[in-house]
């Protein structure tokens, strides 16, 4: 239901928006004749409403239809793109949690220390500074003034420790606020206090007792912002020149290839709803009380 | 009323873009003014930041930059602000089909990151610092809308509302005397943070070479040149990167601590 509002959305925002692909595509100096042969041929003479159709059935089919400009098909350049995205996501967030878990969970143990304050510090910091500056910084400390890693390594395992590190950093700062605020919190609970009082080891309270229950508040942190990390991955793809849907997205929107631009925001837009749905499901695993409700 | 040091430094240097973006005519004939004779000079007593490919001095261009970067930001907030408030408490208010279908096609609009909206809107709107402005308020109001209509839905069934109601004043009347002052606070302590967001996006749409065209300077588009000169004059990137950074982190740690101050729970 939502998915088929999202691609309503996009179709509406493509073709009532200025701008002709075909013009885009044969240049300002080609014939009537031309453009309209064109045209046919792409199906665009077509009134909205039944190019509406056409695209909406072709969707019900899985097929995106084909690029404009390469003439290729869009399911086919997705796929190619997409493993580079997903790869990127993958190590941006394994990224966060190693650096979130610990530094949120000794923060609400440790209240007060200098480490609790520079977490938040941190955290404020990571928040703020987008992918394109901190892409471009971490370029020039580690790449041109360090000389650890390579400029350009688009596509290999070298070229993906700056992206990751890029969108997985904001990512952490989020999460480590998070897993404090969550952690504390329950800590606070009377189970807790009952726990202890039972006189269960401190690490039996923690591991059993308090990291289950705060897992539930930033599963959802986490579930909303793979989300975001997709639309991140947009920009950061293109700072580092990664080849991954993001670059593909921007291509096509750069070329006016409608069907192509349709297809990217379609598939990142799904995987943002399916993500959501999975951390729901995933809700049920961790308290068993939400699937009740 | 105590204010923490950390506090003052961010309205300050608020305040100091601000009175930047003002002053933008007398700054920019400096900021556009091209010297073939000081290409990528580093930083020095008489160019503070550098001078970038055509040489142009680096300060003065962050300076001027603020009227587009920070200038569209106020003005997206200030619009998604107003569309977006008054969407949601009409939603709510109204009840019935009306919210029905609201609340739907709010849920659409925050099933895709904005940002990706945004970039394909201002791609298919072309480049240009008005289109840039259009996208990011068609994705600037879903927040705003979203969360005036969870607080009117709150409101709406508070006694006050009742008798107001009871006592047969206008609807109109309701809204604007009794549940509009009472959604203020949180409204504006998301347009606080929503302020750190949208000089962020404009700068990512500059970035990406869909925002305000040259000679006009702007952070987002300066960030992209210093990129391209990253290993010939690594100090274009510092001037506006660091503007950028202290704009979003003061927006962002003032709605902090407007939050607190407030006590609004999120």
């Amino acid at each position: 239901m939502v998915i088929l509002g999202v691609a309503t959305l996009v179709f509406l925002l493509l073709h009532l928006a200025p701008g002709d692909p075909v013009e885009a595509m044969l240049g300002e100096s080609a014939g009537t004749a031309d453009r309209a042969a064109l045209r046919a041929e792409l199906g665009l003479d077509a009134p909205l409403p039944l190019q509406y159709w056409r695209f909406l059935r072709g969707l019900a089919a899985g097929d995106f239809g084909h690029s404009l400009h390469t003439r290729e098909s869009v399911a086919q350049a997705i796929a190619e793109r997409l493993p580079y995205t997903a790869a990127l996501a993958g190590a941006a967030l394994g990224l966060a949690i190693a650096f979130a878990l610990p530094l949120g969970l000794y923060s609400a143990l440790r209240a007060g220390s200098r480490l609790e304050t520079l977490t938040s510090v941190a955290a404020v910091i990571g928040m703020s500074v987008p992918s394109f500056v901190l892409g471009p910084l971490l370029m020039l400390v580690f790449a041109v003034w360090l000389g650890w890693l390579p400029v350009a390594a688009a596509g290999t395992a070298a070229g993906l420790v700056l992206p990751a590190l890029t969108l997985g950093l904001a990512l952490a700062a989020l999460l480590a606020r998070m897993v404090r605020a969550a952690v504390r919190e329950v800590l606070d609970e009377d189970y807790i206090k009952s726990a202890r009082a039972r006189g269960l080891p401190e690490r039996r309270v923690l591991w059993r007792h308090a990291l289950r229950n705060a897992a539930l508040p930033v599963l959802t942190v986490v579930g909303m912002q793979l989300g975001a990390l997709l639309g991140g991955a947009v920009i950061t793809e293109m700072v580092f020149g990664w080849p991954g849907l993001g670059q593909l997205t921007i291509e096509a929107i750069q070329r006016r290839d409608y069907p192509l631009v349709q297809g990217c925001v379609l598939v990142v837009s799904a995987s943002y709803v399916f993500i959501n749905m999975l951390t729901d499901l995933l809700y049920g695993l961790c308290d068993p009380r939400t699937v009740a409700a | 009323m105590t204010m923490r040091p950390s506090t003052a430094i961010a309205l300050v240097l608020v305040v100091g873009w601000a009175i930047a973006a003002l002053l933008h005519p007398m700054l920019l004939p400096e900021a556009t003014g091209v010297d073939l004779s000081r290409l990528f000079v580093p930083p020095t007593a008489s160019a503070w930041l550098g001078t970038d490919e055509l040489g142009r001095p680096i300060a003065q261009r962050v300076l001027a930059g603020a009227a587009v970067s920070c200038g569209i930001g106020v003005v997206v907030v200030a619009v998604s602000l107003a569309t977006g408030t008054a969407y949601g408490v009409v939603c709510a208010y109204a009840g019935g089909a009306v919210d029905a279908v609201g609340a739907r096609i709010i849920d659409v609009f925050m099933a895709f990151p904005g940002i990706l909206l945004a970039i394909g809107l201002a791609g298919v709107l072309g480049p240009g610092a008005g289109n840039v402005l259009i996208a990011l308020c068609a994705v600037g109001w879903v927040g705003f809308a979203r969360l005036a209509r969870a607080q009117t839905l709150a409101i709406k069934a508070r006694d006050h509302v009742t008798v107001g109601r009871a006592l047969g004043s206008p609807p109109l009347f309701i809204l604007l005397r009794h549940v509009l002052p009472l959604t203020a606070a949180p409204l504006i302590v998301e347009a606080t943070f929503a302020l750190a967001a949208m000089v962020v996006a404009e700068a990512g749409l500059s970035f990406l070479g869909l925002g305000a065209q040259p000679p006009t300077p702007s952070w987002g588009s300066m960030i992209r040149q210093a990129m391209q000169y990253l290993l010939v004059a690594p100090h274009m990137l510092l001037g506006p990167c660091a503007a950028l950074m202290s704009v979003a982190i003061s927006a962002n740690l003032l709605g902090d601590r407007l939050r607190d101050r407030w006590q609004i729970k999120r």
